[in-house]
């Protein structure tokens, strides 16, 4: 496997535009996170569920076409630029066989 | 034998930095940083008195006075800004709350404190300066209703990204609701 060097890219923060859904929502609400690429995905849900309180077991990361795991990096989804597109689906805890007592 | 003037300005030089670097040292052991200990030096203007004991007790009352300052600050009318506020103009400094002031978190003012170098009266222009800074930069993400701003940005103590999870938490609201109603999810239609 390939491991990029931790300073060939920028560790300033960027805004990451982020589409949010769930099962029973047409539209997606647009929030902003700030992120720096070499952020993981697993880092990115804990982020989200320190400011928003949704667990990481409730989120799935869609960049792009691909559904993104919890040890990929957003660079290596092409997260690069302020502007640059996410959406985080938030799966019901009843789907998820998660309990408040998990949480 | 008279010395070397040159000589002389180089040893006091030496010793003054040395003295400096003690107490950096000893800050460190505290966890105080060096801009901590140089500020305070600075203001209490006597390197005999211990950073850390002055910062402990004379400190919190100097970041309550820039607190105040910039609670207060209003901008003058038909007076052209002090030179630190160039491009802060008439109308840019406290757009939408004239004559309200800002209300500083103690963070914020004391890193305004400290790029000021201990100087209170320049920390508040500073402090006002990154608070507007902030502001834009909220209102560029779509937050544009300033109090609201000002009161996520004091609550955040001044971190944009703590203003922002802040003022877009309502916004996920619905999603925390619906994530443990019983509702089932919606059947798929297998035509669509």
């Amino acid at each position: 496997s390939v491991k990029l060097c931790p300073n060939a890219y920028s560790q300033d923060s960027i805004q990451l535009k982020v589409g949010v859904g769930d099962a029973q929502s047409d539209t997606y609400i647009p929030i902003t996170i700030m992120v720096t690429v070499d952020m993981t995905i697993s880092e990115l849900k804990e982020k989200v569920n320190n400011d928003y309180g949704f667990h990481p077991v409730l989120q799935k990361w869609v960049i792009g076409k691909r559904l993104a795991q919890d040890i990929d990096t957003l660079f290596g989804h092409g997260i690069s630029k302020n502007g640059d597109h996410a959406f985080l689906y938030i799966k019901s805890a009843k789907a998820a066989n998660f309990s408040r007592e998990q949480q | 034998v008279t010395e070397d003037p040159d000589l002389k300005r180089q040893k006091l030089m030496r010793e003054e930095g040395l003295k400096l670097i003690q107490l950096i040292r000893e800050g460190e052991k505290k966890g105080i940083s060096p801009e901590e200990v140089y500020a305070g030096i600075r203001v209490s203007g006597n390197s005999t008195v211990v950073p850390s004991d002055w910062l402990k007790t004379e400190l919190p009352a100097i970041l309550d006075d820039i607190c105040a300052m910039a609670a207060s600050y209003r901008p003058e009318p038909n007076v052209a800004p002090p030179a630190g506020l160039i491009g802060v103009g008439q109308d840019g400094l406290l757009e939408g709350q004239k004559g309200k002031g800002v209300l500083l978190s103690r963070a914020e003012a004391k890193q305004a404190w400290l790029t000021a170098g201990g100087d209170a009266e320049k920390a508040v222009i500073q402090a006002l300066r990154n608070r507007k800074a902030k502001l834009k930069e909220l209102k560029a993400l779509g937050f544009g209703d300033v109090v609201l701003c000002e009161e996520a940005l004091r609550q955040s103590g001044g971190e944009v990204r703590g203003a922002l999870a802040l003022l877009q938490r309502p916004l996920l609201e619905p999603f925390h609701k619906r994530m443990w109603s019983d509702e089932p999810e919606p059947p798929i239609d297998i035509n669509y």
